[in-house]
């Protein structure tokens, strides 16, 4: 027992010590990781977690569902293939937990909201210099108030978060009030417009501008039916004069030609190399718009578009709605639309006596899966349109018909009746961001925002017969996924749905 | 003839026996011929201790400088013969000489078991330990060390990862108990701790492997004693003459089965209706035009892309020394072509062991293991994963020839959407794509022991593990889908790891026999230090097909991505042990392990992990002794142990708070930039997930241990589960590791082994084991269905919930299809609530699949899914046997599991009537118009919800290896000391299951922590038989 006895204190002893040594020599020191208080020290780090934040958006816009959730259930597209959950949208046949296209925007839109939120944090403790550092938080504001602003259109309230992750206290944070979200974002774009330049060099194109910050600033006015606030941030961007509309056709350009033109106000900029096929920011945006390939290969419904990798999903097709809304005049139509390319007709359409998507949302230098085509987000003709309906919502018909007027003409159109009323005017508006806007991801949250859903969509009746008879006024908002509301009890659902 | 060699042997030791003085001298050997060195032979004169000394190489002993006349008593013991006293007189007479014959020992319970840190006898073994033998697998060709481990234990479960060449395992020592970290058991290599390369080690050089299964026993090696330890023990030379052994084994194999998919006809009559369906003209219209292109059968492309594989290895050995030294050298080769296209393993490997006593005290030793060895695993070829849909064997259109007609594998694959798409074929991957990896690997213990106060004995180690790899990829530029895309550019990369490992071991022992009482103690002290570093260079646009990966400079700057990687593990531990037995009846084993590992929170680092353990040994009682007076009931005890072990098997910095890059984050002027983001996020309460273990256990032994009988029951209950929780995506996060949960593992284990018949000319051995095993997650904190995985294609098929086992199998009870439109109206018509069938939304239509409404709403959604099977098997084992009749011997290994289930990911595509792809052979019996009552989906019928209709039964028998070997020593050497057997062996020989994939014992989940059987484009599994020659001199 005594053996037993001095044996333990040998062990006492022996542990005692490694405790001492153990703290020294099991501190970790990686190498390979950088931790967060010691970065952020120089504007180019600062610059460097900046470019992080933008990091969210290639991957948010090539999501098949933040497409989804912003174009299927329209009167512009319908679904044609694909997603069997893209067609559930269209037919208004889905409950919170199998709709999973809004539910990857909400993952999404929320790591974006992360980044943002530990960069601003980061980089205003920064020793920068303050108008490098007012620029980043202002890029970085800019962004914040982006992700918010899809995230508030897809489902209403949101979480909404502004500081470093806390993340056992943000797992149970409960949704604010969509007034609360877009309060916080005003602040966040008021900051931006006053920090960032106007343009940049050749080597920073791509980077949110103030007239960036102006344009979304009035365009979450606009959606919080602040008329003068919403014109008057517009009217400045106009005043600005750094931007202008060109030609709708090349605007579209199925060669991306013209990426970051004079009309680009903010641009999801995407990237690949095609002579050497080296992908760096891609998309699949325009398989799921491009007619179905033939039997043979290499042509799709018939035509040759000179290259032979391309591919279809043939995901979506234009409603027989979208392709009346044109006049046979309109410029756009033939951008818009499409019965052929190059002379050749299409052989087969995806409803007898219509056509298919037209260039504005094809990539003809994509290869497979492979796309760099960009998306405008934001956009002169925007500006001109947020200043118009302003203005005409604020009883003020005539400088809205000036504003349109400069839409029309692009568009080889005559001027508008200056005689139009208010209520007329409000009806063209309606159809005239259908026909511009097509496609580009706004028509789902105007309609709601205008609380036309449900007519919208009866408009298809004749190939949404499902949809028309389910979609109802709650539906202008996504449920929550349901999984959240699983691992956050907090989280309240929207209105009608389980 | 043994008459002869025993006269050989006696004459040789008289020339030993000159001298002046009085002498006991003399040789010592085995029962049947061999002279044994190494024997203990003490002497006693007059009654009082004289001398001990080993007999040297030739087994011969001498005690000089004794008086004549003087009675002396010599004992000659060895660890596995029964001791020997002999009584006489010492003779003047010079040519007086002794031959002392020892019998061998036929109770195994004298067999010494290693313990970590020390070994002790069978008999007084307190835990549950199992053990093989190398001598278990006398001419069984077998690749790695792990696979010598399947069916052959009692509670260990080994799967082969999938069937290529060099494969690894993965294997669960008493169930799974972690969610995110490690459940592989801790592997000791010559006392080096988790490190090594199994790969490296040759089967042949085993001794043995020891398995710590209870907690008793792993909590020496603490930490990480938590999921097992599996101890490898290489052979060490014996002192005695030089002994040689060469082998060769040369063997081929085929794939074990194919998959039943449909051949030509069926699939053109099959993607017809599927294109009909989706209002898309037929693609073959004319049936027969087709097959006339490409056969009745049309294209089995299961076969195009397998081929006749080939082993052969060859071994060689010596061993041999003095009582002072003694070495063990070895070299082996293994070239192995797979039976895949371009798959194969290629090893060299040479093995070193040494053991020099410079005094008495005195001692040190060295294990060597050098290896290099160049894996093609097929890795480029996609066997049938879902990913792979449009180019796997498994789904390619048997419409589709494989081969142009100058030999170059075909690209258009005609039903790749509608309209087809260009592909690279597995064929083309196959023939190709170049991939391997090479791995240098040396692996080094040296030790030095000092024993000193009689009773006390210090060792001191040192081991290392330096190893680099290095994987070469390269795709041409003339890879059809780059043919097609106009971008004719070769593609190369390289991924280089190298290794350091250090680990530093101080051990004092203290070993006392006081009376009855006997007292083992061991204290010790531990370093380890591991830093691995990686790098990894690729890229495209390679204008030409010559300097493939050798010339990086060649490719485009700008194509050019660069990565490397550093990680430091540090981990220090104090150890302790004692072992008390009184007159061999009463056990009790105290161990405790002081642990600290660096990636742990700051503050969590330390862990101290005690156990202990009681055994009866009721057999030394003298009323068992009386009852049986030892005839029967040769041995028995009872045991029981209850201890703590952890598990710290989890990535390093994972409690710090870092940013991480992101390197083409954005695009800026059209140049990609470097972003960084949040990084992982800080955890300050990171440490030890901690599993308690009870194990009690009976050990009996009949008939001089001709039959022996092991059983052991084992609940372990782990908890704050080192487990990747999921976040509310609100943060920003998906997931996160912390602290939380508890699960449970528990069984029975059951070994039987014996000698059934014994007689001179014919032996009958078998050995059984049986176990079975249930596992259950007990606590997941306020998480409810935790997802584990899912087939990228939208359906989850692994969750973890509470009160089911781990990994398990989730998803709906499939109730067939529906016949038709009255069904459908007649179930619509019920209330919600009343309905017993549920489909997605759009699929309340014929010929389209409904399942039962688990949670009774009428509606199909992740509500439904519920606990389906587990992927661990609840009951699996083995049976060997060796049939010896003369010469001739057989022996045969029969695996089991049974009760276990899995996916066959493939069959969301080829189950489901996809009008992509080529499908099982059974969906020609699907639902169709004419085949109204058929349960089988109709075409395009695929809705991603798991189900019962994928699920499969994975139980299976397998004879996993069957060998014939006949001696024929005689027939060619005199001497009775060399040994030439010549055997057959086959493994893998059938397969009984009701799987329908290539073979259920695969996993590639491959070491994941939860995911234990899934299939996913395995590499099939092959069937190999091998021609062997093994000879002794």
């Amino acid at each position: 027992m005594k053996k037993l006895f001095s044996y333990k204190t040998f062990f006492i002893y022996l542990a005692l010590l490694s405790t001492v040594a153990c703290n020294k020599v099991l501190v970790e020191k990686p190498k390979s990781k950088i931790a967060p208080d010691a970065f952020f020290k120089t504007v180019d780090q600062c610059t460097q977690a900046t470019n992080g934040v933008y990091g969210h958006l290639p991957t948010i816009f090539a999501q098949v569902g933040f497409w989804a959730s912003t174009m299927a259930g329209t009167d512009l597209m319908m679904y044609h293939g694909g997603s069997l959950s893209i067609k559930a949208i269209q037919e208004y046949n889905f409950s919170s937990s199998t709709e999973d296209n809004s539910a990857a925007v909400w993952t999404s839109g929320f790591s974006g909201v992360k980044d943002a939120n530990f960069a601003i944090a980061r980089i205003s403790a920064a020793p920068i210099n303050d108008s490098a550092k007012n620029r980043l938080l202002g890029e970085c504001k800019f962004l914040r108030a982006m992700y918010y602003y899809i995230l508030s259109n897809d489902f209403g309230d949101v979480p909404l978060w502004t500081t470093e992750l806390d993340v056992d206290k943000v797992s149970q944070l409960p949704r604010s009030s969509l007034k609360d979200v877009r309060t916080q974002m005003i602040a966040d774009l008021k900051d931006a417009v006053s920090g960032l330049p106007l343009s940049y060099d050749a080597a920073n194109v791509g980077r949110v501008t103030k007239g960036a910050a102006e344009t979304l600033l009035a365009k979450v006015y606009l959606f919080n039916k602040d008329w003068k606030n919403a014109y008057d941030n517009a009217q400045s961007v106009i005043n600005q004069a750094q931007y202008s509309l060109i030609d709708y056709a090349a605007l579209f350009d199925p060669y991306q030609k013209n990426k970051n033109n004079k009309e680009s106000v903010f641009e999801i900029q995407y990237n690949r190399d095609a002579s050497t096929n080296q992908n760096f920011q891609i998309n699949t945006f325009y398989n799921y718009f491009l007619p179905v390939a033939d039997a043979s290969g290499g042509t799709y419904a018939g035509v040759n578009f000179g290259t032979t990798i391309l591919q279809s999903y043939a995901g979506y097709y234009p409603s027989a709605y979208l392709y009346k809304l044109y006049d046979t005049l309109d410029k756009r139509k033939d951008v818009v639309l499409s019965w052929g390319y190059n002379g050749q007709k299409f052989t087969k359409l995806p409803v007898a006596g219509r056509p298919w998507a037209g260039p504005k949302f094809w990539d003809l230098t994509g290869n497979k899966t492979a796309s760099a085509k960009d998306f405008y987000f934001l956009r002169y003709a925007d500006v001109l349109m947020i200043a118009a309906e302003a203005a005409n919502e604020q009883g003020n018909p005539t400088t809205a018909i000036n504003l349109l007027n400069q839409i029309e003409k692009r568009a080889g159109l005559p001027d508008l009746d200056p005689t139009m009323g208010q209520q007329a005017l409000r009806t063209f508006i309606m159809a005239e961001r259908g026909r511009e806007f097509a496609g580009e991801f706004q028509r789902k949250w105007d309609l709601a925002r205008w609380g036309t859903l449900v007519e919208a969509v009866q408009q298809t009746k004749d190939e949404n017969e499902l949809g028309t008879a389910n979609v109802k006024p709650y539906n202008g908002l996504f449920p929550v996924p349901y999984n959240e509301i699983v691992k956050n009890p907090n989280l309240t659902q929207n209105d009608g749905y389980k | 003839m043994r008459k002869f060699f025993l006269l050989f042997f006696a004459i040789g030791c008289c020339f030993t026996a000159f001298g002046q003085s009085a002498e006991v001298n003399g040789f010592v050997f085995a029962k049947g011929g061999e002279r044994l060195p190494g024997v203990t032979v003490s002497l006693t004169i007059d009654g009082s201790p004289s001398n001990s000394l080993l007999t040297n190489g030739n087994g011969e002993f001498s005690f000089k400088s004794l008086q004549a006349g003087a009675s002396y008593t010599l004992t000659a013991s060895h660890i596995n013969y029964e001791q020997k006293v002999l009584k006489g007189i010492v003779s003047a007479d010079l040519n007086h000489s002794l031959s002392v014959e020892l019998t061998p020992l036929q109770n195994s319970m004298e067999d010494v078991v290693v313990i970590g840190y020390g070994e002790v006898k069978k008999k007084d073994l307190t835990g549950a330990v199992s053990r093989v033998s190398g001598d278990d697998f006398k001419n069984i060709p077998v690749q790695r060390v792990d696979q010598m481990l399947q069916g052959r234990m009692p509670g260990v479960q080994v799967t082969s990862v999938d069937g290529s060449p060099g494969a690894g395992t993965t294997i669960r020592i008493r169930g799974s108990r972690s969610i995110n970290a490690s459940n592989e058991p801790l592997y000791v290599i010559d006392g080096i701790i988790d490190a090594g390369d199994l790969s490296t080690v040759n089967p042949e050089d085993i001794e043995s492997i020891d398995v710590l299964k209870d907690a008793s026993a792993a909590a020496i090696y603490g930490s990480r004693g938590s999921n097992g330890v599996i101890i490898i023990t290489t052979k060490q030379g014996k002192a005695g003459r030089d002994r040689f052994n060469f082998s060769v084994n040369y063997g081929q194999s085929k794939i074990a089965r194919y998959v039943d998919m449909m051949k030509a006809p069926d699939f053109i009559d099959f993607v017809n209706e599927a294109y009909t369906n989706s209002g898309q003209p037929e693609p073959y219209p004319n049936k027969d035009s087709i097959l006339a292109i490409v056969g009745p059968e049309g294209t089995d492309w299961q076969k195009e892309v397998m081929q006749t594989g080939r082993f052969a290895s060859y071994n060689i050995s010596a061993s041999g020394g003095t009582d002072k030294m003694t070495y063990r050298l070895s070299g082996n080769i293994i070239d192995q072509k797979g039976i895949a296209l371009n798959s194969g393993y290629k090893r060299y490997q040479a093995k070193l062991n040494l053991n020099k006593k410079f005094t008495d005290h005195l001692k040190m030793g060295l294990n060597l293991n050098i290896a290099r060895y160049k894996r093609t695993a097929g890795a480029n070829i996609d066997f049938g994963t879902t990913g792979g849909w449009n180019k796997s064997p498994l789904t390619l259109p048997p419409t589709m020839l494989p081969r142009e007609a100058d030999g170059t594998p075909t690209s258009f694959n005609p039903t790749a959407y509608f309209g087809g798409s260009v592909v690279n074929t597995a064929l083309a991957q196959a023939e190709m794509i170049t991939d391997y990896t090479t791995y240098n690997d040396l692996l080094g213990n040296v030790f030095l022991q000092y024993d000193f106060l009689k009773d006390f004995s210090f060792k001191s180690s040192l081991g290392v593990h330096l190893a680099n790899s290095t994987r070469n990829r390269y795709m041409p530029s003339y890879l059809p889908t780059n043919i097609a895309s106009n971008t004719q550019y070769g593609n190369a990369l390289s991924t280089f790891g190298f290794q350091n490992y250090l680990l530093n071991e101080n051990t004092l022992t203290y070993n006392k026999q006081m009376g009855k009482h006997s007292l083992n103690v061991l204290a010790g002290f531990t370093y380890q230090n591991n830093v691995s570093t990686a790098a990894s260079v690729s890229g495209g646009g390679l204008t030409n097909d010559i300097v493939e990966w050798n010339d990086f400079a060649s490719i485009p700057q700008d194509q050019r991505t660069i990565s490397s990687n550093y990680n430091e593990n540090k981990q220090v531990a104090v150890l302790g042990r004692i072992q008390y037995n009184y007159a061999s009846k009463y056990y009790l084993t105290f161990t405790n392990r002081y642990d600290g590992a660096s990636n742990f929170a700051e503050d969590k680092k330390s862990a101290y992990f005690p156990s202990f353990a009681v055994k009866w040994r009721l057999a030394n009682e003298d009323f068992l002794k009386n009852a049986f007076s030892g005839k029967v009931l040769s041995d028995m005890s009872v045991r029981f142990s209850y201890g703590l072990s952890g598990n710290q098997g989890i990535a390093n910095y994972q409690s710090l708070a870092s940013v991480a890059t992101d390197a083409n984050s954005y695009s800026f002027g059209g140049v990609p930039a470097l972003g960084y983001v949040q990084g992982n996020i800080a955890n300050n309460m990171l440490t030890w997930e901690t599993s308690a273990q009870l194990n009690t256990g009976i050990d009996i032994e009949l008939f001089k241990g001709r039959l022996s009988f092991t059983s052991n029951y084992y609940n372990t209950r782990t908890k704050d589960l080192l487990l990747t929780v999921q976040l509310p995506t609100q943060t920003g996060y998906a997931t996160r590791l912390i602290n939380l949960g508890k699960t449970m593992s528990r069984g029975f284990e059951f070994g039987l082994s014996g000698d059934v018949i014994r007689n001179k000319d014919f032996q009958w051995k078998t050995s059984l084991s049986i176990s079975t095993n249930k596992q259950e997650v007990l606590d997941l904190g306020p998480l409810v269905m935790v997802e584990l995985d899912k087939t990228g294609y939208g359906a989850s098929t692994n969750f973890m919930e509470v009160g089911v086992p781990l990994g398990a199998n989730f998803g709906l009870q499939y109730a067939g299809v529906w016949h038709n439109e009255d069904e459908i109206d007649a179930e619509l018509a019920k209330p919600e609530d009343q309905r017993t069938f549920v489909s997605i939304a759009s699929f309340y239509k014929p010929g389209k699949q409904k399942y039962y409404d688990y949670n009774h709403d009428g509606v199909l959604n992740i509500d439904d899914y519920h606990y389906l099977g587990t992927p661990n098997p609840p009951l699996y084992g083995g049976l060997g046997n060796t049939l010896t009749y003369k010469k001739l011997s057989v022996d045969f290994f029969l695996e089991f599991q049974n009760g276990s289930t899995m996916w066959n990911y493939m069959q969301y595509f080829t189950g489901v009537g996809l009008y992509l792809t080529n499908q099982m052979a059974y969906m020609k019996d699907r639902w169709t118009v004419d085949n109204p009552n058929s349960d089988i989906p109709a075409v395009n019928s695929r809705d991603n919800i798991p189900s019962t209709y994928f699920l499969q039964n994975s139980s299976f028998l397998r004879l996993k290896s069957a060998t014939v070997s006949y001696d024929i020593s005689s027939l060619v050497f005199k001497n009775s000391q060399n040994k030439l057997d010549l055997f057959v062996s086959g493994t893998n020989l059938f397969l009984i299951t009701k799987y329908n994939g290539y073979d259920p014992e695969v996993n590639t989940g491959g070491t994941s922590s939860t995911i234990r059987s899934k299939d996913n484009g395995a590499y099939p599994s092959s069937r190999t038989i091998t021609l062997g020659a093994n000879l002794n001199f």
